[in-house]
């Protein structure tokens, strides 16, 4: 009998069907490889199991029974607890406080006790870090290290991750597979989630494979190899991967010397013309502030910023927080840039909208790009890939000379995947200096003529000869780095 | 959401509100159809009910306006009052002090400009306060309105108070700077057009202009407006400001318009009922005439219910704080485009 | 110290008292992410409750009984829409204070014709010599707000969903339990203020008495930097200031009373321009919560 079981979930948000058949069952003692998509509702059906998406239909039972899961409670009272994808720490409070919220015991709680308490969990799981240190200032690593202690010492016997390995660097991650085989070994469940088919195959004793909300297969691991795991997720052949663009770099377009800004140590970056340079890096070593530094929203502190061949057009990595305006109509979101240079023509005459010129782009971006909608659909009408589309429209409208991308297939299905880096490449072809930021290791070796990694705010190059996810991984924790 | 209840759900709003005060007059010992009816005739018995309602109405439409505008904007304006009053006593300073120095025909517009000036700057000092030192603008607007209150105060008995020093009031003002009637009318002046033809602009800002668009795009996500390169600090400041103004030129049109002097309190409850103009007009430019409209007759009414019906003209604002609860919690938070 | 002295230090905390239990209420709100600009309205309406049910019964503690009942209706009002309605909490807040002038008004108004003679409300008395009642209460409100804080699993708990509510969420709190607690706590604390007004500060009930003493209350939250022992010395302050605008009046200095009056306003802003950018606010506060999907 297994220990879990969510059977033919079904769940609707708004226009999207989340899940609609989805099914998974847990073996006691096993790690079970959740598989699927961006997009294919493997978050929403962990959600569901730890009682944070009621489902609209289907059932779970926990040992046999069917339960009703209102709340998180629910879940951590059954043995069931999830790590989500991204922190879920209270980033203002202290590691002990972290640890010990929501836990039940005597109601005083002098810090001292709280300290005490939280050095012997903390002990217990082997995870050395300071009771007292800030939340917010550990580094990603740490946070799912507490997180995951937090978890067993609530008594979990189901443990959930929800793609832990995406913020982690090549080496982090064989230590936290280590740590799962582990607990595995001592009895405990497991649910993996992750799109990388190597890290499933490493330690993975069963797999359910989701797509578009529906469970497609479920089996036992063995036997299967990556490209036949690969054909189950999408339903198909993976696409062959692209190559870099063969083009020959022009003269310099954007020169970034000594840079410094809260988050940047010092970034030294030359692009050229033509030249598509691709980025690596772990989340949090400073993606957020060098983007933030090309929208112009964070001010450098030191060092030279010059954009030779203008403008700079950036996609930004959270399309529904900086790249869009989601109330606002596709139209008015192409046009807004213009709009802010206080009503450029054509679309503008002396601030004034002239509502043809603006029906003219808008449906020309529609067609260019594909883009399935309407002028006036409000974007958050729009799915992630037309959204996206969206946002490379508006960024190509300014005709750039350099064109710097920021996780710009995060969250889209294979196909949007394929049409952004076939731009990409055709944007370094036609002369534009391309720099990819991309946390997708796959993504920079498929995209990067030249590959540089991101580390603690500073970017460290890969020579040519070394292209291999091994060299970049070694960067990406800090080899080379002054 | 569809067109007609876009429509429908403000006017039950208001029928539901009006429903529920009746029966708190009624708990009261009040007799709430007598009321009503009191209520109904003093806003629409007679011509010159009509007329006051819609002399209320004018400066309701402007600080609805200004109200709706910062609100898009994502920012608390809750100082109309303030900027009302503030309008109000910088043109009676000018048209009582300085306008005979001026030719009689440009008496009018220089106090109404006056006006209009005082409240921007009344609202640029909460915008100021946000921008350099990050004070909510919430707390500084409603801080401002005591200021503004306490300030029109010691002007009615001190710089500005009549000559006769009898009352705490202004002397009344120059004809050239007071606004005409319309022929025949006991109290409705010209200045009431002004007051219908400003929401027209304002519309036009909004959704015809580059302005307009910046303006929305910082009320919805300041963030993503930042990344297109629009200023969130600047267009908030210029909105507060220019909502400020709308305030400043329906106090100066106050003055100007009705009252013919200065008196303490200018804004009386206006700048409360203003936000719920705004807010039963879904912050639509264009909605705010009828729902100034409603307020207005409210208002209207409310003298006469006190007087022939014996219930106090306060429970207005009862009404007043129900259409807003029903406004905002009936209808989930969203904002629509136009 | 001379009469003089004493005075105005004892009239500088019997102004400070209603202002520091109004703001520590807020106070334990804000830290569970509610921002309630209601307060004035809670205020008031405490104040009348308190009147109307001490004048009747001549029992201070009936009235302060009222007083809570009223402000706590109020605060469910309140949390009825910010919270479970997730509407605008600052447009709630308003609605909020504008129905509590209307209502008190209306209501007084009604059952006290203009002419009618006005009986006094019962006073409370000094729980020590020199320290009032409500004063000591305040005091001990401080005390307790800030051991709860720091010291217990609930105030953990209260400052976690404050900080980040689906944080707290994820480890099995209630954040619509805690934040209504909170909301009921700060408008408990808003009627208790009110009723000083009435019970301690004067004996009538006037319209619109508060006068923006809710919105300090909230400044001083700010000013205060969201700390307890912060909140009762600038609550402190603005009772020494508003002692000296009383004694400068009794003192018939030549200074027009309108600007005067204005005094405790313009130094509410100044203390805001100069501390509020420094206060770092709960990083959920006025954030509405969205709960299970």
């Amino acid at each position: 009998m297994p220990l879990v079981a969510l059977r033919d979930l079904y769940k609707r948000f708004g226009a999207t069907r989340a899940l609609r058949g989805a099914s998974l069952e847990l073996e006691p003692g096993s790690i079970h490889a959740l598989l699927g998509e961006n997009g294919a509702g493997k978050t929403t059906l962990v959600r569901a199991l730890y009682g944070q998406v009621a489902p609209d239909s289907g059932e779970i039972t926990v040992g046999g029974k069917p339960v009703a899961l209102a709340s998180p409670r629910d879940a951590l009272e059954l043995g069931i607890a999830l790590v989500h994808q991204h922190s879920m720490l209270v980033p203002a409070l202290t590691v002990a406080e972290n640890l010990l919220l929501g836990e039940r015991g005597a109601e005083w709680l002098p810090p001292a006790r709280l300290r005490e308490a939280a050095r012997e969990i903390l002990t217990r799981w082997g995870v050395s870090l300071d009771p007292d240190a800030r939340a917010e200032s550990l580094a990603v690593g740490e946070m799912q290290r507490l997180e995951i202690a937090r978890a067993l010492s609530r008594g979990a016997r189901v443990l959930v991750l929800d793609e832990p390995t995406a913020v982690l660097a090549p080496p982090e991650v064989a230590e936290l597979l280590r740590l799962l085989t582990a607990l595995r070994d001592r009895g405990m469940s497991i649910v993996l989630i992750s799109h990388k088919l190597e890290e499933i195959t490493a330690v993975c004793d069963r797999v359910t494979v989701l797509r578009a909300g529906e469970t497609v297969a479920a089996q036992p691991l063995a036997g299967l190899d990556a490209a036949q795991l690969g054909r189950l997720m999408v339903g198909d052949a993976l696409p062959p991967p692209g190559r870099p663009p063969a083009t020959e770099p022009g003269p310099v377009a954007l020169r970034l010397a000594g840079v410094r800004a809260a988050g940047l140590a010092s970034v030294d970056l030359e692009l050229r013309a033509g030249e598509l340079v691709a980025l690596a890096g772990i989340d949090g070593n400073g993606q957020r502030p060098l983007e933030e530094l090309f929208a112009g929203v964070l001010a450098r502190e030191s060092g030279a910023f010059e954009v030779l061949r203008p403008p700079l057009a950036l996609l930004s990595a959270d399309r529904q927080r900086t790249g869009l305006v989601l109330e606002l109509s596709v139209a008015e979101n192409l046009v807004l840039p213009e709009a802010a240079r206080g009503g450029a023509p054509p679309v503008f005459r002396a601030g004034i909208v002239n509502a043809t010129e603006l029906a003219r782009a808008a449906a020309d971006a529609i067609a260019r790009f594909g883009i399935r909608a309407h002028a006036a659909d409000p974007a958050r009408t729009l799915s992630g890939g037309n959204q996206q589309k969206v946002c490379v429209a508006r960024a190509l409208r300014a005709a750039p000379g350099v064109l710097v991308a920021v996780n710009p297939t995060r969250g889209l299905d294979v196909a949007a995947t394929a049409a952004v880096r076939e731009e990409l490449r055709a944007q370094a072809r036609s002369g534009t200096a391309v720099l990819l930021v991309s946390t997708e290791l796959d993504e920079v070796l498929e995209l990067g003529q030249r590959i540089l990694v991101l580390f603690r705010g500073a970017l460290l190059e890969v020579p040519a000869g070394e292209r291999s996810r091994e060299a970049i991984g070694r960067r990406m924790l800090g080899e080379g780095a002054r | 959401m569809t067109r007609a209840r876009a429509f429908a759900e403000p006017l039950v709003a208001t029928a539901v509100a009006l429903a529920l005060a009746g029966a708190l007059l009624a708990l009261l010992g009040a007799d709430p159809v007598a009321a009503l009816r009191a209520l109904a005739g003093g806003a629409f018995g007679d011509s010159l009910a009509l007329e006051t309602t819609a002399v209320r109405a004018g400066p309701l439409a402007l600080l609805g306006l200004g109200v709706a505008l910062s609100f898009r904007c994502g920012i608390w304006n809750i100082g109309g009052g303030g900027q009302l009053a503030a309008g109000a006593l910088a043109a009676t300073a000018f048209a009582t002090k300085s306008a005979s120095d001026w030719p009689g025909a440009l008496a009018l517009p220089l106090a109404l400009l006056a006006g209009a000036a005082a409240g921007a700057l009344w609202a640029a000092l909460a915008a100021a306060l946000r921008v350099y030192r990050n004070v909510s603008e919430v707390l500084s607007t409603i801080l401002l309105n005591f200021v503004a209150l306490e300030l029109v105060a010691w002007a009615v008995q001190g710089p500005l108070q009549e000559a006769s020093r009898s009352y705490p009031q202004s002397d009344a003002l120059p004809a050239a700077a007071r606004l005409a009637l319309f022929p025949g009318a006991h109290i409705a002046h010209v200045g009431l057009l002004l007051a219908a033809a400003l929401p027209f602009a304002v519309w036009a800002l909004l959704f015809r202009t580059a302005a307009g668009l910046r303006l929305r795009a910082v009320g919805f996500n300041p963030d993503a407006a930042r990344y297109a390169a629009v200023s969130p600090e600047l267009e908030t400041a210029r909105v507060l400001v220019l909502s400020g103004a709308l305030a400043g030129l329906a106090g100066a049109i106050e003055v100007c318009g009705v009252t013919g002097r200065l008196f303490a309190d200018p804004a009386g409850g206006y700048g409360f009922t203003a936000i719920a103009v705004a807010l039963l007009a879904r912050l639509h430019p264009l909605g705010v005439l009828p729902a100034s409209l409603v307020f207005a007759a409210l208002a209207a009414g409310g003298g006469a219910m006190q007087r022939s019906a014996a219930v106090p003209s306060v429970v207005v604002q009862v009404i007043e704080a129900l259409v807003i609860l029903f406004s905002i919690g009936f209808a989930l938070p969203r904002r629509e485009g136009a | 110290m001379d009469a003089q002295t004493l005075q105005l230090a004892e009239s500088t905390v019997r102004l400070a008292t209603p202002l520091a239990l109004a703001a520590l209420g807020e106070l334990v709100a804000e830290r569970a992410g509610v921002l309630n600009i209601g307060i004035e309205g809670m205020m008031l309406a405490g104040a009348l409750a308190a009147y109307e049910a001490g004048a009747a019964t001549g029992s201070a503690l009936v009235a302060l009984a009222a007083a809570l009942l009223a402000a706590c209706a109020l605060a469910a009002l309140f949390a009825l829409f910010a919270l479970r309605r997730r509407a605008d909490p600052i447009v709630t807040g308003t609605a909020v204070n504008i129905l509590a002038l209307g209502a008190t008004g209306s209501m007084f108004r009604l059952l006290h014709p203009a002419q009618a003679m006005l009986s006094n409300a019962p006073q409370v008395g000094d729980v020590l010599p020199g320290l009032n009642a409500f004063t000591a209460a305040a005091l001990l409100l401080a005390g307790s707000v800030a051991l709860f804080l720091r010291r217990t699993r609930a105030g953990l708990s209260l400052r976690a969903v404050g900080e980040r509510a689906e944080a707290a969420d994820a480890q099995g709190l209630s954040v619509a339990r805690i934040r209504w607690a909170a909301t009921l706590f700060g408008g408990a604390c808003a009627g208790v203020a009110g009723a000083s007004l009435v019970l301690c500060l004067s004996d009538r009930f006037v319209e619109g008495m508060t006068n923006g003493k809710g919105f300090i209350a909230l400044a001083l939250v700010l000013f205060g930097a969201h700390r307890a022992a912060r909140i009762v010395a600038g609550a402190l302050l603005f009772g020494a200031a508003s002692a000296l605008q009383f004694t400068l009046q009794a003192a018939h200095v030549d200074v027009a009373y309108p600007l005067l009056l204005m005094v405790p306003y313009l130094l509410t802003l100044l203390v805001l321009a100069l501390f509020a950018g420094r206060s770092r606010a709960p990083a959920d506060l006025a954030k509405p919560f969205h709960g299970r999907d």
